[in-house]
């Protein structure tokens, strides 16, 4: 990490001798201004916050917030919500409140796990194929099938796809996950490489080459560290889908199955919905259905305002924006959020290009 | 720089060309995906057959997987895709619910484009400002509704309250004509029905609402994005100076131009509107292909059809790609920068 500095010349577009706390540093420091920029990401960062720490509670001691087991008859019937039954309970006198917040920990544990997973995967598949593609080599084949497999793979809308595996290999948590992770990664692929593509011709990466740097070390140092931020923003944005497909999965009932020991919120719909309900005992529905619309939009928010430094046509009205919010910043807003987001000039690809 | 009509054919041609590996990569992965469980592929996809289905599951899962899929890729080439447990036929069911899911897609993607555009330039114009939070906190709350929690409550409290059908096409079972193109309201319209044709639309407006909600944040935000791209530039501040209204220069003269990078959500949403009517559909009770899905896939405890949900799962690709190729051939047309050779 120090030894890099020498090796290669100082004063390019982004110095990569500096040490990797530095662009954590400054990387944390973009994030704190978006964070200020936008009151909505500020907000969708306290109640991810707010959600993280809850969800440990439950996992660590649950007593303090849960008041009754998964499966517990607490002798009260297909009541409203009151004080004592936060969100009501239903006609098995199980109370929905708990069964609610027991089932925060496994669908946020579900979101990170499969975004997190998808991004390792496709995040190395990507990394490969945008970096290793010079024509005539046996990278260029890999690369090439790579980018062909995730074409078709894109093809599909995940649920569908995910829906039909679940099926295929049975009802489960685990199942779903596995059926939901193997339909998930070729977003990351696509991002991954986009980023690649436009990183590897800059200036410093050239500089480095020419410094006689190997080319794994590069990849590994040079590219992947500049990779970092489109990456954590989109995975933020990502948790919030994964949630609502596995519910969604859920709620079709080929996901878990609720009454059971361990709730989830989409099987909890899909078990409300179908005792058809929804008009005498309305909260039954809604207590699960705002977990999950509470939770994704907390990601969402977060993720979405951070996602404007991603795209390249809205990153500048960004930088014009925190520029004229704070006149006299204590560092050039304008350059270093340049510099920090430049890598993705042509990120395009994500959501705003046309199918290449 | 060719855009000259024959070049036009040669850039659509070697689009369609390009599709064939995809099309088959499609069918193949489906294929084996839904045979992943090959222990007990049988009592996964027939938990409550009849003895003799199951007979014949098995025989047929003893073969060699390659010779299944064979067998399969024939008979799919030959319009032959199986029939369910029941004995109804995959194909011509698929191919009455396409055009009635279709309706409901375009219907959606009509409101995505005449709601969600005009929040995306909105939202572009007070960038950073409350306009810009409140657009966001509009369509991030599409976003993060459960598809199917929206659905429950449009077609229970919002359809009731409004008046407006929650259930089916048509408010009597069966027409008075025929079902020519199996689109409500354009059979209708069709056979010169207009009280058919008001009932038609009136059916279509909650499920379609539902679907555009769900998705619009995709077309606002890339509105969004592309009118801050524009804004800036030159030739809007000429019509500024020239004294255009404000409304004249974002609407006819920017959004002109973010439009043209806009026109690629056709091929980004497809994805996602297709796979909300799985849940749409079927809590609307509209006859498409989601409804089609949900039941094969085994939703809600019915007895799940592998043959119908294989076919279902290749169509909405197949669906996904000639998207993509739209959006595609028509940013190709609008942009005029794309050379078409």
């Amino acid at each position: 990490m120090t030894g890099e500095g020498k090796a290669t010349p100082q004063g390019v577009t982004a110095p990569p001798g500096k040490g990797f706390v530095r662009s954590v540093q400054e990387s944390l420091g973009t994030f704190w201004r978006v964070l200020r920029a936008n009151p909505l990401s500020f907000l969708g960062f306290l109640m991810v916050a707010i959600i993280c720490l809850t969800a440990l509670i439950i996992v660590v001691a649950p007593h303090l917030l849960v008041p009754y087991g998964p499966q517990v008859n607490t002798g009260a019937y297909s009541k409203p919500p009151s004080s004592s039954h936060l969100f009501g309970t239903d006609a098995n006198g199980f109370d929905i409140y708990s069964n609610v917040m027991l089932a925060l920990p496994i669908d946020l544990g579900i979101g990170i796990a499969i975004a997190g997973a998808a991004l390792l995967a496709g995040g190395a598949l990507g990394l490969i194929a945008g970096f290793y593609d010079r024509p005539g080599t046996v990278g260029a084949a890999v690369s090439l099938t790579i980018m062909r497999l995730t074409d078709i793979f894109l093809s599909f809308p995940s649920l569908i796809l995910a829906l039909a595996i679940t099926r295929a290999l049975g009802i489960g948590v685990w199942e779903t996950v596995l059926a939901i992770g193997l339909t998930w990664w070729p977003y990351y692929v696509r991002l991954v490489r986009g980023e690649v593509l436009a990183i590897k011709h800059l200036p410093y990466v050239t500089a480095a080459r020419a410094a006689g740097v190997r080319e794994n070390r590069i990849l590994l140092r040079h590219v992947v560290r500049n990779l970092l931020e489109p990456i954590v923003v989109y995975f933020t944005l990502d948790i919030g889908t994964v949630l609502v497909t596995y519910s969604t999965i859920g709620f079709i009932g080929v996901a878990s199955k609720y009454p059971g020991p361990q709730p989830e919120w989409g099987a909890m719909l899909a078990f409300y919905q179908s005792a058809g309900s929804i008009n005498t005992y309305p909260w039954e529905v809604f207590a699960p259905g705002l977990a999950i619309f509470i939770t994704v939009l907390a990601f969402s928010l977060l993720g979405d305002g951070l996602r404007d430094i991603l795209d390249p046509r809205t990153r500048r009205a960004f930088v014009r924006g925190t520029v004229s919010h704070d006149p006299p910043p204590e560092l050039p807003p304008l350059a270093s959020a340049e510099v920090a987001g430049a890598p993705s000039a042509a990120a395009g690809p994500v959501d705003s290009g046309v199918p290449t | 720089m060719g855009r000259s009509p024959s070049d036009l054919i040669v850039f659509v041609g070697k689009r369609l060309v390009q599709l064939i590996p995809v099309l088959f990569g499609v069918i193949v992965l489906t294929f084996f995906f839904t045979h992943l469980n090959a222990g007990n592929i049988c009592n996964a996809w027939y938990p409550h057959a009849s003895l003799s289905t199951i007979k014949n599951c098995e025989a047929t899962a003893n073969q060699p997987i390659l010779n299944q899929f064979g067998t399969y890729f024939v008979n799919l080439l030959q319009g032959n895709w199986g029939a369910s447990n029941t004995g109804v036929l995959v194909y011509p069911y698929i191919a009455a619910a396409v055009p009635a899911t279709l309706e409901l897609v375009l219907a959606a993607l009509f409101l995505m484009i005449v709601i969600g555009i005009p929040l995306g330039v909105i939202a572009a114009q007070y960038s950073g400002r409350w306009g810009d939070h409140l657009v966001r906190i509009f369509y991030l709350s599409g976003w993060a509704t459960p598809t199917y929690l929206g659905a429950v409550i449009a077609a229970v409290f919002v359809g009731p309250y409004l008046g407006l059908p929650n259930h089916g096409e048509y408010s009597t079972l069966a027409p008075p004509f025929a079902r020519v193109t199996h689109m409500s309201v354009l059979d209708a319209l069709l056979a010169g029905n207009l009280p058919y044709t008001i009932d038609a639309i009136s059916h279509l407006i909650l499920p379609a609402t539902v679907l555009a909600f769900i998705n619009m944040g995709i077309a606002t935000r890339m509105t969004r994005a592309s009118m801050l791209e524009v804004l800036p530039l030159d030739y809007v501040r000429s019509a500024r100076m020239k004294g255009l209204t404000e409304f004249w220069v974002m609407y006819k003269h920017a959004l002109r131009n973010a439009l043209i990078t806009t026109t690629t959500v056709l091929g980004v949403t497809a994805g996602g509107l297709l796979a909300g009517t799985v849940v749409v559909e079927e809590v609307f009770d509209w006859p498409g292909i989601g409804q089609y899905a949900y039941t094969a896939i085994g939703g809600g405890g019915t007895v799940p059809n592998y043959a119908g949900a294989v076919a279902v799962v290749i169509i909405f690709a197949v669906a996904v790609v000639v998207a993509n190729l739209i959006a595609d051939i028509l940013y190709g047309v609008l942009d005029p920068r794309v050379d078409w050779r």
